[in-house]
């Protein structure tokens, strides 16, 4: 089964500066395109609080300790690593602990697939006796220890979806820890380039093993 | 709205972060979880200067009305765009009005393919980024926008950081810094 929509975003926590991520700023270190900038949404640009859209690819957040860069575009897949690169390099000061590289995967299905699912995951049986005609809503796991090298899970979920109607979404969250003994800075960026294109493979492969089971 | 006002909306917003932060453990503080915030929409205003730069500054889209981030905000983009075939390309030579590239298929890897591309199929804002070895992502697949699936080629050239003075210098305290502080053990 194809996914209908494939959300995607990457998230750096640590100590950021808010006040550099902005769509100008972004422009000036040529990351974006200056006209993207001039047509950027901006919802708030506050001493603590960055948020904004980029024509229709693109939602950034920043705080004072997260950074989301955001896309429901599948060309922007790359740009994305780019601009997340991007801002490290430029802001050294950057202080990075924990990335979060994550892929939704929305698909549509019908209440009786989900339910389904949620059988074949969760069996309603081991529920006898606890709950009436029980259903399952969310579903969390996780793999606490990463096969690549990295410190850092994946934890997948599967819930209803709030893009697709009648749709069910099952999201990984692939998550590297930063060595604490390290520069976070530095291994961040190189983290962004060495794992990126393999976390989207193994989140099409753990969504589509999950799906394919229906 | 005033800056005094987008300082407190700020304020609520670090307080109701800090409300989940009591709930859950420090990683989970990587999640698509957006908080409902109370804010006014505004707009960029730029204005390009004489030597190329431009500056930002920012006003009320419309004053005293505010709007309010609820659950997703997919909504917000209404485009999706679904690839069925990705490469990233490398300009290997540039014709008069084309270039040649190799192209690294993303979707199927594989070996290398090598194509031409016009000139005319580029965005004109990226016209400039044609260049010997210049990278470039495309992308073919659906777009959806409002409800309309269409078929689609996009190209967009990458965008790296200006390597300024200041990036350099930087970069160089920060070498220093590391080298200066290195431990070599026997």
């Amino acid at each position: 089964m194809e996914y209908k929509v494939l959300e995607f975003s990457t998230v750096l926590v640590g100590n950021i500066n808010p006040r550099k991520i902005t769509p100008y700023l972004l422009a000036k270190h040529s990351l974006i395109p200056d006209d993207e900038a001039k047509e950027s949404d901006i919802d708030v640009l506050a001493g603590n609080l960055s948020k904004f859209s980029l024509s229709d690819w693109g939602l950034i957040e920043a705080t004072k300790n997260r950074c989301m860069i955001k896309t429901l575009n599948d060309a922007s897949h790359e740009v994305i690593k780019d601009i997340g690169t991007g801002l490290l390099l430029v802001n050294q000061e950057f202080d990075i602990k924990y990335i979060g590289i994550n892929h939704i995967f929305h698909y549509e299905l019908n209440d009786r697939k989900f339910k389904e699912i949620g059988n074949l995951l969760a069996p309603f049986d081991r529920w006898d006796g606890i709950l009436n005609e029980p259903r399952m809503l969310n579903l969390e796991m996780i793999q606490n220890k990463r096969n690549d090298g990295n410190k850092g899970y994946i934890r997948t979920k599967i819930y209803p979806s709030e893009a697709v109607k009648q749709g069910a979404s099952i999201s990984i969250n692939d998550h590297f820890q930063i060595p604490k003994e390290t520069s976070g800075h530095e291994i961040a960026i190189n983290l962004f380039n060495d794992v990126w294109d393999d976390s989207k493979k193994r989140s099409i492969n753990i969504a589509n093993s999950i799906i394919n089971k229906i | 709205m005033n800056i005094l006002v987008l300082d407190e909306v700020t304020e609520d917003y670090e307080k109701s972060k800090d409300k989940r932060a009591t709930k859950h453990s420090a990683e989970d503080a990587i999640s698509f979880e957006s908080v409902d915030l109370p804010f006014s929409k505004i707009r960029p205003q730029f204005k390009f200067e004489e030597d190329n730069t431009f500056n930002e500054s920012i006003e009320p889209k419309q004053e005293g009305k505010t709007d309010t981030i609820v659950g997703s905000e997919i909504d917000s983009f209404h485009i999706t765009f679904n690839s069925l075939q990705k490469w990233k390309g490398y300009i290997e030579e540039i014709k008069e009005s084309s270039f040649c590239a190799r192209l690294d298929d993303i979707t199927n890897g594989g070996t290398d393919e090598f194509v031409e591309i016009d000139f005319k199929d580029i965005s004109p804002r990226d016209h400039k980024l044609i260049k010997l070895g210049a990278v470039f992502y495309w992308n073919i697949g659906y777009e959806e926008k409002r409800g309309q699936v269409s078929k689609k080629s996009i190209i967009r050239f990458q965008r790296v950081v200006k390597w300024d003075d200041k990036l350099l210098n930087d970069i160089g305290e920060r070498t220093n810094y590391i080298l200066n502080n290195l431990i070599i053990e026997d």
